[in-house]
This record gives C-alpha cells, sequence and structure tokens, in this order.
C-alpha cells in the first residue's frame, strides 16, 4: 500500500496576509499528490480564483515552474485582484508545505 | 456633499441579531442594492450571541475552537467577504455595512480607493468621539499605531458589500479562548501581542459608548465625506423575508460554514 504523508505551512507575507497550505501525496516514484487546500485571511476578487488556485497546485504542483508560470497567468487575468499575498508568496508557501511533508515521510 | 443620490440608513444597533441573520440582512440588502429595489445602504447593527465569524477563505477548523464556541454558546458564521476571524463580542463591537452598486460613483472604483473612501467615514466619526484615528492599508483602521477597526470588502452582483468593526471595548481572554493560534507554544505570547496591538474607543476615551452615540458619530462621519444624502429608512418587507432565508440556506449550514 501507497505511503501517504501529510505537509502543512503557515506562512504570514511580510507586510500582507497569512497563507496556510495543507496538502497530502503519496510516496511513489514519483510523489503524487492527491489533495492540496489553500487557506487565509487574504482578499481575492473573484473569490472563486481559490479553487483555481488549488487547481493548479494540485495539476501541477510537484513541477515548480509549471506552477509558476500557470499561477502567474492566473494573477494577471484582467478580472482577477488579490490583496496580502501575490503568486510567490502562494508558491513559496507550497513548496515548504511539501517540504514539511517529505521531512515527515522520511522520519516516519 | 451633497448630490441627487439618495442614501438609505439603517440604524439596527439596538435590535442585536444572530450571526446568520445578520450576515444574511447584508447579504439581502446587496441582492436588493443590484436588483434597483433598495437605494445605496448604510446601516449598523450588533450582534446576540456573541459570534465568531471567519473570512471566506479560512479554515473553519483551523481558525476557531468549535467545541469551545458551543460551551460559551457562541455563534460562528463564514462570511462571503474574505480577511480574518472576528470575535464579535455581544456588548462591545458595533459593526456597519455599506452597499453601492459599483457604477454608481459612490464609491471609487479601485479596491484600495473604495475602502479608503470608507474608512474615511468612520475616521471622521471617531474623530467626533474625540480619537485621532488612521487608515492603514488595506483594511484596518488604527489608533497609534493600534487597531481600533477591521473591514472586509466583496464585489459581487455588480455591487460593493464592505462591512467593518468598530471596537468600542476588547476583551481578549475569551477571544483567545475560541480563536485558535498557529502554533499553540506562542499562544501567550501571541495574547500578549494583541493586547498591545489592538484598542478601543474606552480604552481611548475611559469609558464605553453608548453604540447609538456611535453610531451617530459615525453616520455624521459619512455624511461629510461620502457623496449623497442619507436619511433613516427600514428594512423592506422583501429584504426581510430574503435575509431569513439565506440565513437559513447558507449561513446556518454546515455545507456553508465547512466549505473550507
Amino acid at each position: 500500500m501507497a505511503l501517504k504523508v501529510q505537509g502543512a505551512c503557515d506562512r504570514k507575507v511580510p507586510g500582507g496576509k497569512m497563507i496556510r497550505v495543507r496538502l497530502e501525496f503519496e510516496i511513489g516514484e514519483p510523489d503524487k499528490l492527491i489533495s492540496v487546500k489553500v487557506y487565509g485571511d487574504f482578499f481575492m476578487h473573484p473569490e472563486s480564483l481559490i479553487e483555481d488556485i488549488e487547481t493548479v497546485l494540485l495539476e501541477s504542483g510537484l513541477d515548480i515552474e509549471r506552477t509558476r508560470s500557470r499561477l502567474d497567468s492566473l494573477f494577471k487575468r484582467p478580472d482577477v485582484s488579490v490583496f496580502g499575498a501575490g503568486p510567490e508568496d502562494f508558491i513559496a508557501t507550497f513548496e515548504t508545505a511539501v517540504a514539511d511533508a517529505r521531512n515527515r515521510s522520511i522520519k516516519g | 456633499m451633497s448630490t441627487g443620490v439618495e442614501w438609505r440608513v439603517l440604524r439596527h444597533e439596538r435590535t442585536k441579531r444572530s450571526a446568520a441573520m445578520n450576515m444574511g440582512i447584508d447579504e439581502a440588502i446587496l441582492n436588493s442594492v443590484s436588483e434597483g429595489r433598495s437605494p445605496p445602504t448604510l446601516r449598523f447593527y450588533m450582534w446576540a450571541p456573541t459570534a465568531v465569524s471567519i473570512g471566506y477563505f479560512q479554515g473553519l477548523e483551523l481558525e476557531v475552537d468549535l467545541d469551545e464556541c458551543r460551551k460559551r454558546g457562541l455563534d460562528v458564521v463564514r462570511r462571503i467577504t474574505g480577511g480574518g476571524a472576528v470575535y464579535h463580542d455581544t456588548n462591545l463591537e458595533l459593526t456597519y455595512s455599506v452597499v453601492v452598486k459599483e457604477s454608481s460613483a459612490l464609491l471609487p472604483k479601485d479596491i484600495l480607493g473604495s475602502y479608503k473612501a470608507v474608512c474615511a467615514g468612520i475616521i471622521k466619526g471617531m474623530e467626533k468621539m474625540g480619537l485621532k484615528a488612521e487608515f492603514r492599508p488595506l483594511n484596518d483602521l488604527v489608533v497609534n499605531g493600534r487597531k481600533i477597526s477591521g473591514n472586509a470588502q466583496t464585489r459581487r452582483q455588480g455591487c460593493i458589500l464592505q462591512h467593518g468593526t468598530m471596537l468600542m471595548g476588547v476583551d481578549v481572554d475569551p477571544m483567545f479562548s475560541v480563536l485558535k493560534v498557529p502554533d499553540e507554544k506562542l499562544r501567550g505570547k501571541m495574547v500578549e501581542g494583541v493586547k498591545a496591538s489592538v484598542t478601543s474607543l474606552k480604552q481611548e476615551i475611559g469609558e464605553l459608548p453608548d453604540p447609538t452615540v456611535l453610531a451617530d458619530a459615525v453616520e455624521g462621519g459619512m455624511t461629510s465625506t461620502l457623496p449623497g444624502k442619507f436619511v433613516h429608512g427600514a428594512i423592506s418587507k422583501e429584504e426581510e423575508a430574503d435575509a431569513g432565508r439565506i440565513a437559513r440556506e447558507r449561513y446556518l449550514s454546515q455545507a456553508w460554514t465547512r466549505k473550507r
């Protein structure tokens, strides 16, 4: 049976808001993300953007360059405005949560 | 400032309501303003019982100790606006909401500008109460660097809804018994941090203000900073019914509260 590990990261953006990522992935060749949730006290318009961000992270999350380019284009959409965090903050929080999960899998 | 526009002012600060109903009313007003059934609206209100509201994007269980809320008989509600978790003390907080059509030009189109414009009215109101408050981007008002008001906005159906708190008093300990802190090891430090970074009218002027006096002051502040005429009115039968439905279907539903 595949080993599942969870990762978490809370990151306060300097001068901005709090981003909290909770994720789970299966250890394997290669590792596979199963779920990613992004929470926080930031502001996003439209609100449905949060689900789009989670989808990008889930679909391309362990390929950070792909995640970066897809998030950048999401944030550049003309109808989108986000306050208190930028795409890099979401990526950094996500990467730390991935590292946290890997770290736990080694210890576990 | 006078233009042809007439605002409706709803003074609900003496009829405290549940969290679901308060959020239901704000949303029902948004619906009716959006559909042209109601004029732009400024509302003042309070909460009973004491409630915790969380921002649209927050994780319920990450932010709130639900068992403790149950024990204390607190309401817990997820807002349609972003931002952080708020402890709405039944006696110590006055809340306001502003709903306008985006196309009305009553508020600037850009988000930061519109926060500032609404907050300018609150700053004027605080001034009448003897306080010098300042806007701290994106969404806070501070007095001598300490937060006295938090504000949150959403835009939907062509409308801006902004609601926010005005702290008449602060009781930090019960607040932290229901709000979770990211790191339990740092709880003491965080509680001390909040005590140092938050203030209230009571702390600043030495006595707990009467909510009606504060609402009068802030209404006066809005009148002098925003365009249009402000006239006291009532919520319509239609809005009241809509609010009850929204409260039941959205704000009291587990699916919504536990959405994230």
